[in-house]
Formats: C-alpha cells, structure tokens, sequence
C-alpha cells in the first residue's frame, strides 16, 4: 500500500475530491449529492496527520517521491 | 372462556405468515434492509456502483431477481453497494461514498451468494444518530454468514451496542461486556438478538436458527446507545465484518411476540433450517 500524508484532513479530502471526478464518480457526475464520491478516505495517523490510501491512485512525479508504505493510525475511539 | 375474534384472527395471523411480508408480519421496524421487498410491494432496494466505468443506478426488489442489476453491472464484471435503502419507511439508509469500503454485490457478473459480501475493509452506515434508554429492548433479524476466523463487527452502534463474532467465531452481544451465544457455523444464519440494555445491568437472548444459544437473558453490561450511527459492518481493520449480509431488520422496541413468526418468514425465503 502507498499512502500520502497531509497535514490537515481538509488537504487530504481536497486530493481525495481531485481522484474521485478523474475516475468519475457519480457525486460528481450528478451534482446531486448522491452517490460515489472518493476511491479512498484519509485515516487521522498516530500523530495526528492525515493518511490517503493512493496506492491506486494517478500520482504525479512530486507525489510519487512523497509516498510512505505505512503509517500507525489513530487508534479508533469506537474500538474501546 | 371468552375469546374474541379479533385475537383469534391476530393469533392466526402469526401462526400463518406465509405469504406476508417481514413487515406486515411485524410493522414500525426502524430500519429494514434487504435486496428482497420486505414491504410487500416493489422498494427501491439498493443503488451500485458498477467497477467497469463507476456508473451508478438504484434497483428495486423485483430488478435484483430479474436480473437487471446484474446486466447492468456487466458480463464478468464487479458491482458494488453505494446504498442500501430503509425499507422500513424511516429514511435511515445505509451509505458507503468511498468506493473502497463499498461491499461487493456483484462478482465477476454473478450476484454474491449470501447477499453483499463484506471483505475486511467494508461498512455501511446510517447518516442520522440513535440514541436508546434505559429499559429499551432491541429486536434485531440478521441473515448473514461469518468467515469466522477473526473478531469483526457485524452491526453496531459504535461501542454501545455490538454484535459481532469474535476471534473464535464465537456470537456476541456486546453493551459493556459480550454475551456469548455459541460458535457460528460458517454457513448461512438467522441471528435474532432481542436485547433490553440498562445502565444498572443489560440482558440478551440470542437464537441463531430460531434456537437459543445463549444463556436465557444473560448480561451485557451496562451501556445504553446515546447519538450513534447505525454501522453495518465495522469501523477498523481489526474489526471488520468478513462474511456476507443478505438481510438486516431492527426494531427498537420487543418483538418476542412476533420473532416465531418473522423467523420462518425468513429461513424459509433464505433456505435456512
């Protein structure tokens, strides 16, 4: 798996919303609000930072330079 | 003794639910979600993504059996489940926007056996907020089969309330400390939990098949549900659902009086025994 790391979960989202019209998702499509809308979803990390799952996204030459194999997520608030 | 005829013929009806539908059998369900028609009617059942060109379209019941969702999703391709529509009238519908925590209804064009087919990674969940007191009892209907080789989530009201397998393959009910209820099959089941949760002391009774397998009313803590979402199908990678869904009914209220009835509705439409 190939992730990017932002530092704030609106920058992830915003690469996540750029994926999802290339691929033409039906969020995008219909402009209704209704239906697919990202290929993947940031994950808050350990330290707070946010972690995009692009290992099948279309990467550009800065992008793929910056890609980490893993991260340690956030352990989830849900899971006690 | 005095009998009247309306009892009588309320009595009848539960003895002979053949051909009434899950919600005619036992009504004011809160959610309802099914690729069959619950209703009665034709609902509008689900809405899939198809891999092929990530086009989308919503399905009624009669449009799954027909075949139409599957010549839309395409010769040997995927389909995957954006949504997952109440049946039950409340709006509550079950959403999943990112494609990769879709569950797979349609593989290499053929329908999944067992209904939509939850991998490790996949969940749906309810827009809106539950909240659920003390003394509530709540009814739930889940046709499912369980991988069984890890702990995943079946359906919860994030940590409140929970009923799940665990790394055993062990049934649970979960609303503080976990119940247990026997070791699934592997196979297609019926769970049906009625659940009456208490912060001094909540009690279960979980039949899988129509038989009890946990101890009568045994203890699940003492959680209540306070403004959670409805999740089918877990929260994280360690506690994913792996296995398949065909049906999900809940009711926020007891349904000991109907659970005979609504069970048979049920394993006999899904062949179980």
């Amino acid at each position: 798996m190939l992730y990017l790391i932002y530092a704030s979960k609106e920058a992830a989202i915003e690469r996540a919303d750029e994926e999802g019209k290339e691929l033409g998702f039906d969020y995008w499509i219909e402009d209704n609000g209704i239906g697919t809308r990202w290929l993947t979803y940031p994950n808050e990390t350990a330290d707070h930072m946010w972690a995009l799952d692009v290992t099948d996204y279309d990467l550009d030459e800065s992008e793929e330079s910056s890609t980490v194999d893993h991260y340690t997520p956030l352990p989830d608030p849900d899971d006690d | 003794m005095h009998v009247s005829l309306d009892s009588a013929l309320g009595r009848q009806r539960r003895l002979n639910s053949v051909g009434e539908s899950v919600l005619q059998i036992a009504p004011n369900a809160l959610t309802a979600y099914s690729l069959r028609s619950l209703t009665g009617g034709d609902p509008k059942v689900v809405r899939v993504r198809r891999a092929s060109d990530n086009g989308e379209q919503d399905f009624t019941a009669s449009e799954v059996s027909s075949g139409a969702l599957v010549a839309f999703v395409g010769s040997g391709n995927d389909g995957f489940v954006e949504t997952w529509y109440d049946q039950a009238g409340n709006s509550n519908d079950v959403v999943q926007a990112t494609a990769g925590s879709q569950p797979k209804i349609v593989s290499a064009g053929s329908l999944v056996t067992g209904g939509l087919r939850f991998d490790d990674a996949q969940k749906l969940e309810t827009a809106s907020t539950a909240s659920f007191g003390d003394g509530t009892t709540l009814s739930t209907f889940i046709t499912n089969s369980s991988d069984g080789d890890e702990a995943s989530y079946l359906f919860r009201f994030s940590s409140d309330y929970i009923i799940f397998n665990n790394s055993a393959g062990l049934r649970r009910v979960h609303a503080g400390i976990s119940a247990n209820a026997g070791t699934a099959s592997g196979s297609e089941e019926l769970w049906s939990t009625i659940s009456t949760i208490n912060s001094s002391g909540g009690t279960t009774n979980f039949f899988a098949d129509g038989v009890l397998k946990s101890s009568a009313d045994a203890n699940i803590g003492t959680k209540t549900v306070s403004n959670r979402v409805l999740n089918i199908g877990g929260s994280s990678s360690g506690t994913h659902w792996n296995g398949t869904v065909n049906e999900v009914i809940f009711y926020a209220t007891d349904q000991t009086s109907n659970r005979v009835a609504l069970e048979s509705n049920i394993m006999t439409n899904y062949g179980i025994s």
